[in-house]
């Protein structure tokens, strides 16, 4: 299947939980934020939210800004 | 230099010391930003939400130059051109680590960086709705900026002259209205180039000043950061201090009784 990452596709071979997601692109959750299709996803739900296929997903940071 | 008791800097019922807040972006690396922030002596950073490098997670991130659970993070919504872009980014930054506190800053448009104060009002009032404490960059328009304050924002951050431009704060006048109307902190927002600024805005009284580019942008941030640092204690307590009154004669300093040529 195929999902849309940070604005880019991402190809998966089966569908996943965010916790087990995260982990495979070894990412500490504790330093991101997650967007699932337009909608927030918070911390304590990553292990029961599953991605599925078309899915949009935007993982984000705080980075040096003003 | 330790600051007076009774002379505590409050935002949204958060106490800090320094009244300078010093913005993340534009240094060379984490490392010389991690620097410049101990030098500033700064509580509070600004920091942008992007998105994570896929390709690299390896690489390092703020968080592990500048810790969160010692210096508090204010995201803010730096590119956003509408109220919906901001209260997306401040929903994503409020997960991201539970920050209530945020700068809420929708720009009009890319040539100036002036905010689209129709689109900043919209915002802020879904976001106060929503229980996020909200300091606001915004015009240095006395109206606009009571208009904040009674909708409920946490500070209002009046620009100085254009972000990154370094022009300083050519209209006293308006930060000295607003600052005098204002019940909330007053934080002159961008266009600080250089310490002189620093030191003017808080001589008008304003409660802080959010510095970036003339720290990271200078020669030597870390030592920049450091005149930041004395520049804020210094005008405050020169406001605190109240300034001698201007005249037009000369009043000799020394006496002039006893003066062996009278």
């Amino acid at each position: 299947m195929e999902i849309q990452l940070n604005g880019e596709s991402f190809v998966l071979e089966e569908d996943i939980n965010i916790n087990d997601f995260l982990k495979k692109l070894t990412i500490d959750k504790n330093k991101v934020a997650i967007e699932l299709n337009k909608n927030v996803v918070p911390k304590n739900s990553y292990s029961n939210t599953v991605i599925t296929n078309k899915d949009v997903i935007e993982i984000v940071t705080f980075i040096g800004g003003g | 230099m330790e600051v007076k008791v009774s002379d505590i800097f409050k935002i949204a019922n958060k106490v800090f010391n320094s009244r300078l807040i010093v913005g993340t972006g534009k240094y060379k690396s984490l490392e010389e930003t991690s620097d410049a922030v101990k030098a500033s002596g700064a509580e509070i950073v600004t920091v942008a939400v992007r998105r994570v490098n896929i390709i690299n997670t390896k690489e390092p991130m703020l968080m592990d130059f500048i810790d969160p659970k010692k210096i508090t993070y204010l995201p803010n919504t730096a590119g956003c051109f509408n109220s919906e872009e901001a209260l997306r980014t401040l929903r994503l930054a409020k997960e991201s680590g539970g920050w209530n506190l945020v700068k809420l800053e929708v720009l009009g448009d890319e040539q100036t960086l002036y905010p689209n104060m129709q689109e900043t009002f919209k915002a802020a009032a879904v976001l106060i709705k929503e229980g996020f404490d909200v300091m606001v960059y915004c015009s240095d328009d006395p109206i606009a900026c009571k208009q904040l304050e009674e909708i409920g924002v946490a500070a209002v951050m009046p620009l100085g002259s254009l972000i990154g431009s370094g022009q300083g704060i050519p209209n006293k006048l308006n930060i000295e209205i607003i600052k005098k109307q204002s019940k909330i902190p007053v934080i002159v927002d961008a266009g600080i180039g250089t310490a002189s600024d620093a030191v003017i805005a808080m001589e008008l009284g304003c409660d802080g000043v959010l510095v970036n580019s003339a720290i990271a942008r200078s020669n030597n941030p870390t030592l920049m950061a450091e005149s930041m640092k004395h520049a804020v204690i210094s005008g405050r307590q020169c406001y605190l201090s109240g300034r001698m009154n201007k005249t037009f004669a000369a009043f000799p300093s020394s006496p002039i009784k006893g003066n062996i040529n009278n």
